[in-house]
Parts: C-alpha cells; sequence; structure tokens
C-alpha cells in the first residue's frame, strides 16, 4: 500500500473529503510527473541531476503560504499552467523560492544572479518561466501517458510576487470548483553538483477533471457504491 | 502617554477573517491578491474593523457549509459586510458614521474557471464588496483595487488612512 512508502497518514487525507484511491493516484501522478521533470531538467540543464523522493501533502489554505515559505509576505515565482480536456480540468502551480530562482538563472545565464526577486530583468523572467514549462509540461505528459488522456496545456503563466496575493486566486478558484479547502501539495528537492532546487508544485483538478481521471486510471465505476 | 515605540502589533486578519479594535491599533491584511480587505471605522470614535473577504457570494459555493465557514464570517463579500457592520455597533460604533476603504481584488492569473460566469475571482469580489456596501448605506471613500500585484495592507485607527505596500515594488501609497 502507498501510506507505508511516504508514510503520510491516510485518515487526515480522508478526513480533508478525499477518498483513499484518489490520494494513492494522486500521489503516484505526483512520483512520475517529477521523475518525469527531473530528467526533462537535466537535458535542460546539460548536468548530472538528482532529486528526492517527492513529499506529498495536504495542506488547509490557512497553512499553505507559511508551509511554503514561512511567511506570507516572501517573494517567490510560480508558474501556472492550466491544462485541460474539455470539461475536464488539471491545473498545476509550480513555486520556486528565492533561492532556487538565484540557482536557476545561476546555472543557465550568464552573469550574477540578483539579489532578490523584486526587479529581475525580461531575459530572466522568461528563463524561470520556461524552466517551470518545461517541467509542468512533463509532468502533464505523464499524466497523458498512465492515465491515457489527453491533457492539453493552455500557456503557461509567470507571477513574481508575494506567496499569499499568488495563492489567493487559486485558493478561490479551488473553492468554486471542487468545494475543496485543502491542497494536494508535492514538494521535491532537485540537486546538481552544485545548486539544490526545490519546487513546490500544487495540484489543482476540478471536480470533474478528478473524477475523470480517477475513472481512467480504475475503470468508470469506481464511484458506484 | 502612550509613545509611538509603544504601540501594540499590528492586528492581522487572515483569508476569511474579520478583526476589530480601536485606536491606536493598526489593522492589516497580508499579501493581498485576489481577496479584497475591506475597513470599516467610525473616525469619531475611533473603532474600526477589518474583513479579508476571499469570495463574492456565500450562496454560490455554500453547498456544503463546513466548520471552517463558521468561524470564518469574512469569507464572503455578502455576509462579511453585515457581519462587521453589527460587530462594531456592538463595540461602540455609530452605525449613521460608518465609513469604508478597501484594497485588493488583483488578478494574478488567467485562470479557467468552469463555473459559474466567466470573469475573475479579484473582479467579482471588487464588485460584490462596493455592491454590499451600497446595500447597507455605507460610504466607500477610499479604493485601492484591481491591477495585477500583490498588496500589504495597513489601516490607522487613529487617523483612519489606509497604507498600501506593494510587495514588490516597495511602492508605498496612503489613502
Amino acid at each position: 500500500m502507498g501510506e507505508v512508502l511516504l508514510g503520510y497518514d491516510i485518515e487526515k487525507f480522508s478526513n480533508a473529503g478525499f477518498k483513499d484511491f484518489e490520494i494513492e493516484a494522486l500521489q503516484e501522478i505526483a512520483n512520475i510527473g517529477v521523475g518525469h521533470a527531473a530528467t526533462a531538467l537535466s537535458q535542460l540543464l546539460h548536468r548530472r541531476v538528482d532529486m528526492s523522493v517527492p513529499y506529498v501533502e495536504l495542506v488547509h489554505y490557512d497553512q499553505l503560504a507559511e508551509r511554503i515559505t514561512g511567511s506570507v509576505e516572501e517573494i517567490v515565482a510560480s508558474i501556472l499552467v492550466d491544462s485541460v480536456e474539455q470539461e475536464n480540468m488539471f491545473n498545476l502551480l509550480l513555486l520556486f523560492n528565492s533561492e532556487s530562482v538565484k540557482n536557476i538563472l545561476k546555472i543557465l545565464k550568464s552573469g550574477d544572479p540578483p539579489e532578490d526577486l523584486s526587479n529581475i530583468d525580461e531575459i530572466s523572467q522568461s528563463i524561470i518561466l520556461e524552466t517551470g514549462n518545461i517541467l509542468l509540461l512533463h509532468t502533464i505528459s505523464a499524466i497523458n501517458s498512465f492515465a491515457e488522456s489527453k491533457y492539453f496545456p493552455k500557456f503557461p503563466q509567470l507571477k513574481i510576487d508575494m506567496i499569499g496575493s499568488a495563492l489567493q486566486e487559486i485558493i478561490g478558484r479551488q473553492k468554486i470548483e471542487t468545494k475543496k479547502e485543502d491542497f494536494l501539495l508535492i514538494e521535491c528537492d532537485v540537486f546538481t553538483d552544485e545548486e539544490k532546487l526545490k519546487g513546490m508544485i500544487i495540484i489543482l483538478p476540478n471536480d470533474s477533471g478528478l473524477k475523470f481521471l480517477m475513472s481512467r486510471l480504475y475503470g468508470e465505476d469506481i464511484y458506484d457504491e | 502617554m502612550m509613545s509611538d515605540g509603544n504601540r501594540i502589533n499590528p492586528l492581522s486578519a487572515r483569508i476569511g477573517e474579520i478583526v476589530i479594535s480601536r485606536a491606536p491599533d493598526i489593522l492589516e491584511a497580508l499579501a493581498l491578491g485576489s481577496c479584497v480587505a475591506t475597513f470599516i471605522y467610525d473616525e469619531v470614535a475611533k473603532i474600526g474593523g477589518c474583513a479579508h473577504v476571499l469570495l463574492p457570494e456565500s450562496n454560490e459555493y455554500m453547498k456544503r457549509l463546513d466548520k471552517d465557514d463558521h468561524n470564518k464570517p469574512g469569507k464572503y463579500a455578502d455576509l462579511a459586510i453585515p457581519n462587521l457592520i453589527k460587530m462594531l455597533v456592538q463595540k461602540g460604533a455609530t452605525r449613521d458614521r460608518l465609513k469604508a476603504k478597501i484594497a485588493g481584488g488583483a488578478k494574478m492569473f488567467d485562470l479557467t474557471v468552469k463555473s459559474p460566469i466567466a470573469m475573475d475571482v479579484g473582479e467579482r469580489n471588487i464588485r460584490a464588496v462596493i455592491e454590499n456596501l451600497k446595500k447597507n448605506d455605507i460610504p466607500l471613500v477610499g479604493n485601492d483595487t484591481g491591477e495585477d500585484y500583490g498588496r500589504t495592507v495597513a489601516f490607522d485607527l487613529a487617523t483612519g488612512v489606509m497604507t498600501i505596500k506593494l510587495g514588490l515594488k516597495k511602492v508605498v501609497k496612503h489613502i
């Protein structure tokens, strides 16, 4: 059973309105997606990349920002990809803290990395956006290949701002789409020989997107009692 | 006499919360995105409150009313404003003197939202807050809403001045 592997508290998960099999599947999606993404990153960076086992957690929106950075006002880079298959949506939000952003720029761009994130030039912004986009697209293609789905990603969006501000729209949207207030957060550390990148991915399926994925993975009658 | 150095820490309203106090306290809402911080105050009695509004309408999203919604009287604009007014009057504010200042409602991402109306959450929050203030006869005297950036907002109950910091650009505005 999956719960032994990462040691998550299955009781806590089911209290949040997710079913056991949904959690197991989403966790598997996380594992496979992040694995693909790390391979892609390795090719992009032309260097050996090691990754930690992703840590999956359900977090209430009240604690989400603090869980990721420690402060709602901390500036982070967030990359959002909307992925749609007809009515079924599956959105991914990737967050890099400032240290990871600086490390990405250190690897991919000549010159000194910026002092802080408040004044980043356009080229640096597009490097961060593209790095995030590659990671998220590989996660989506991993989902497509094992769920035999045809999720089509829309253009990626980058926002560099306070984490609390970036998350509020996501929290509002999640409440509208699924009535859920807990978020599936995947933490993944990627290491090169010198740098460490910490990425946090938040998976945001809408209600029909979640049911669609589950029926693909477990069969159409999974929700029949 | 209380000097500036002894000032009590700002009282922070988290998402969905309402906080109420009187001068010399300062109310604040950190890292606003699409949320709208609604400050309603009585400038004579120097009593005021802040509601950190997450969504425009309660009935639309409250099909399954959970525990959380009960603990968060400021979560939905249509409930937050009457709740805030009631709490202020109980605390000793005069209903006829109440005024409002609002901030937030930014559009951080272009989100695909399937239902119910294709409009961004921030924009709908601003409209809902303004409508509900009008419905409750509270004049709106200060407004810094919309755009596409995060804001941290503080409200000084002694002066009625709302201070807005843009986290990224380090710009400060006073309204």
